[in-house]
């Protein structure tokens, strides 16, 4: 579907340029005000730092499953670390396979573009996304976890990704725009399989920690992807 | 949420609830003139009957304005249209229930039994809630609203020289129930999934060409491009962990897991 073009001849208005004279009007309606209050910004970390000090927690696992060789205390703590963070990469991964749903859909209706991804290409890393799903469910199900679980970390990676879903699924996004945000979670979920495999390390799950080894693998090639693509489809429209 | 929203329904619902097709969308729109039902008598009517009609009112309008307010934030196209469509139809619960409500009921009778309204629904939550600090809270908004209450009454006997006592349950009615009602929600959809409304009336499914032809075209209309409730729900069906863990989306066959 091809645009009108009645929205590029407007042009962005957003910029203080747009209307020289209507900018000094402003300029010197901003000056003639004083402000309605008293402080500065640092009034509003006042403001946050009582709420921030009463303590409350963002989420909470359920009670942990007790190995039979469990010492108690330590243990635990990792395990209870271990799951709210496999919660949080099976909630990324989960987001990532729609994701790239969002980005197949683009790409298909858009047509494949020179360059950039060809749609096999995005094929490949939506399966893998949804393979790393599929894993880490079985995973937290091995160890004795609850999948279903929307562990702290989960949480807060959902409401983390929330803009890059917007972006993805706006039907008015290019597919440079795209691979941008998608930059934005291939850059996160690197880090976050990098500190998984360290977690598995410490806490003596070498057979997982294999399996993320491999993710990583994947995770790695992703990344690598999206910033060439990325890259050379930014650069050809500067045509450098 | 699983499709749009890349999450599981069930961390919301937590196991109370089913997840399952009710009443299609699509079927549920209707013409204005098969929306409103007969309205309670104000000197007949049990209280109770008055607190359930002026209760399911505030919380259908809460559910349109949380679609109205919310849709339009989405990027997607299909997200927005779904929440437009779920907002018509909230629109049509307002008004079907709101039309519950005797209008001969005086602004201060309404006024009263809005307040009485609100101390029942804070009581409810004070007695199912088992959140030390939440519970704290629904107590003190309890307290605030016996006190709205009372000041009500003194101006229904002031201004209509009316007894409060004529209109306001001797005393309140057992809790609002927070709990799983599965059972009851099951056996009422598959007694009721075919009903429709005919004027002031609910008829059978198959009564609807003679009795509701107003309302077939209006739904033909409505859904006459499509329905995004539909769409986004083709072929959907719930699963613990999402439809993912199914292996249903369009990356199924590359998947090796």
């Amino acid at each position: 579907m091809k645009s009108t073009g009645a929205q590029a001849a407007m042009g962005n208005r957003t910029g203080i340029q747009t209307s020289p004279e209507l900018a000094e009007e402003l300029i010197e309606g901003a000056n003639s005000a004083a402000p309605s209050s008293e402080g500065g910004v640092e009034d509003i970390a006042e403001y946050r730092t009582d709420y921030i000090a009463q303590g409350f927690a963002l989420g909470s696992m359920p009670a942990m499953p007790i190995s039979e060789e469990a010492e108690a205390g330590e243990d635990q703590a990792g395990m209870a670390v271990l799951l709210d963070k496999l919660g949080e990469r099976l909630a990324f991964e989960r987001m990532g396979t729609r994701l790239y749903e969002a980005l197949l859909n683009k790409c298909q209706t858009l047509g494949e573009q020179t360059p950039g991804p060809t749609l096999q290409e995005i094929e490949h890393i939506g399966s893998e996304e949804l393979e790393h799903f599929l894993m880490l469910n079985r995973i937290i199900t091995d160890i004795g976890g609850d999948p279903t679980v929307v562990s702290p970390g989960a949480d807060v990676a959902g409401v983390a990704s929330l803009g890059i879903m917007q972006v993805l699924t706006d039907p008015r996004s290019s597919m440079p725009q795209c691979l941008q945000a998608l930059m934005t979670a291939e850059l996160t979920d690197n880090a976050g399989w990098e500190l998984l495999i360290e977690l598995a390390d410490g806490l003596g799950y070498n057979d997982i920690k294999t399996e993320f080894e491999t993710a990583l693998v994947h995770e790695e090639e992703h990344l690598q992807n999206v910033r060439d693509w990325l890259s050379d489809m930014v650069l050809d429209k500067a045509q450098l | 949420m699983d499709r749009v929203g890349g999450a599981d329904a069930n961390s919301i619902v937590q196991n109370y609830s089913d997840i399952m097709p009710g009443r299609p969308t699509v079927v549920e729109h209707r013409a204005p003139e098969d929306n409103l039902r007969e309205h309670y008598d104000c000197t007949k009517a049990h209280p109770l009957t008055k607190l359930h009609a002026v209760t399911i009112t505030a919380g259908e309008n809460q559910t349109h304005d949380y679609y109205m307010t919310i849709g339009p934030m989405f990027a997607d196209p299909l997200a927005r249209q779904l929440y437009a469509e779920i907002a018509s139809i909230e629109e049509q619960h307002v008004t079907q229930y709101e039309s519950l409500m005797d209008p001969k009921e005086t602004p201060l009778e309404k006024w009263l039994m809005h307040e009485a309204v609100e101390v029942y629904n804070y009581f409810s939550c004070m007695a199912y809630e088992t959140n030390p600090r939440v519970k704290q809270i629904w107590e003190r908004f309890c307290d605030y609203e016996l006190g709205h209450l009372h000041m009500v009454m003194d101006l229904f006997q002031r201004f209509e020289n009316r007894d409060p006592a004529e209109v306001l349950p001797a005393t309140l009615p057992d809790p609002i129930e927070y709990e799983s009602h599965r059972q009851f929600v099951r056996e009422t959809l598959n007694n009721e999934v075919d009903l429709r409304a005919a004027g002031t009336q609910f008829i059978n499914v198959e009564d609807e060409p003679d009795r509701a032809p107003l309302s077939i075209a209006y739904r033909e209309q409505m859904n006459s491009e499509g329905s995004p409730s539909e769409t986004v729900a083709a072929g959907y069906q719930w699963t613990p962990g999402t439809e993912l863990v199914e292996k249903k989306s369009a990356f199924a066959k590359g998947a090796k897991a």
